[in-house]
């Protein structure tokens, strides 16, 4: 499970954010159209790499809390 | 769809984080609940597909873009209690550590796309799932049903969103409403294709995963 789960997941959660996220529209989202905000920080690929992988850790933490059954 | 700090009222921002909170307890225990190990990994490595998936804003019509919410996606793969919790853990991290939505938002914004997104989602297809007596996996009315939740989903979603704002006096529902509802219609048919796309491709590989028929 891990291996084939993971290790191919995080790979691609980390290529999009890597490799893709740069290419993304610039244009303000629904959101910013509608109340005139559009004031974002723009992130390195690094920088999102590791929100990736503080998601992930998070979320596997989470799981992994929530994942053992009581005994 | 990630709402900044400044644009809702007091009793809109803390009405609608003790309804998240509220859902985050229920959601947890549900999931502790259901105590399946195989869940674990999966829990990461959706909440970081998702979250690198909302960082691809896609042009829309008129200037404007619109990124992937991930709710139904998540759902449909680990159930909807489990989804609203990794919607929640996305959109913490993306306020916390991104700036991405306000702080005091953070509860109307998980409300917005992690319940509704999520559990609402689910909900629609779950409704659909019985109009349409049950079609096979991946059959055509299947996929038509994934489209239609995660379309219905983002709308409704959006919607609630510029209830929000309306209600917080920030825009008139006037304004607001056919503003979001409008582009959000649009952004919801990209929400549609890649939720489509990503779940078919996961059961191709791994048909196992799917907790929606267990459910």
């Amino acid at each position: 499970m891990n291996k084939t789960i993971i290790i191919p997941g995080l790979i691609i959660a980390g290529a999009i954010a890597f490799f893709v996220s740069p290419f993304a529209s610039k244009s303000p989202d629904g959101l910013e159209r509608v109340i005139g905000s559009a004031d974002k920080r723009e992130f390195t690929p690094v920088e999102k790499l590791a929100g990736v992988g503080l998601t992930f850790g998070i979320a596997f933490g989470a799981g992994f809390l929530l994942g053992k059954r009581k005994k | 769809m990630h709402i900044p700090d400044g644009f809702l009222d007091a009793k809109t921002w803390i009405g609608l984080s003790v309804v998240s909170g509220g859902a985050i307890m229920v959601a947890a225990m549900r999931t502790r609940k259901e105590g399946d190990e195989k869940r674990i990994p999966l829990m990461g490595v959706m909440a970081a597909f998702i979250f690198a998936a909302q960082m691809i804003n896609f042009p829309v019509a008129g200037g404007t873009s619109g990124h992937f919410v991930g709710g139904v996606l998540a759902a449909l793969l680990l159930g909807p209690f489990t989804g609203v919790l990794i919607m929640s853990t996305v959109l913490i991290v993306q306020c916390l550590v991104f700036q991405d939505g306000g702080v005091t938002a953070l509860g109307a914004n998980i409300f917005n796309m992690g319940i509704v997104g999520s559990l609402g989602g689910y909900f629609i297809y779950k409704l659909l799932d019985a109009l349409l007596q049950r079609p096979r996996w991946m059959s055509k009315r299947n996929i038509i049903m994934i489209f239609s939740s995660a379309w219905v989903a983002t709308v409704i979603a959006s919607i609630f969103c510029a209830a929000e704002l309306a209600c917080s006096n920030t825009v008139p529902f006037r304004i607001a409403f056919p503003a979001m509802a409008g582009v959000h219609a649009l952004i919801g048919i990209g929400e549609g294709l890649i939720t489509i796309g990503v779940v078919s491709f996961i059961y191709r590989v791994r048909p196992d995963l799917f907790q929606v028929e267990k459910i």
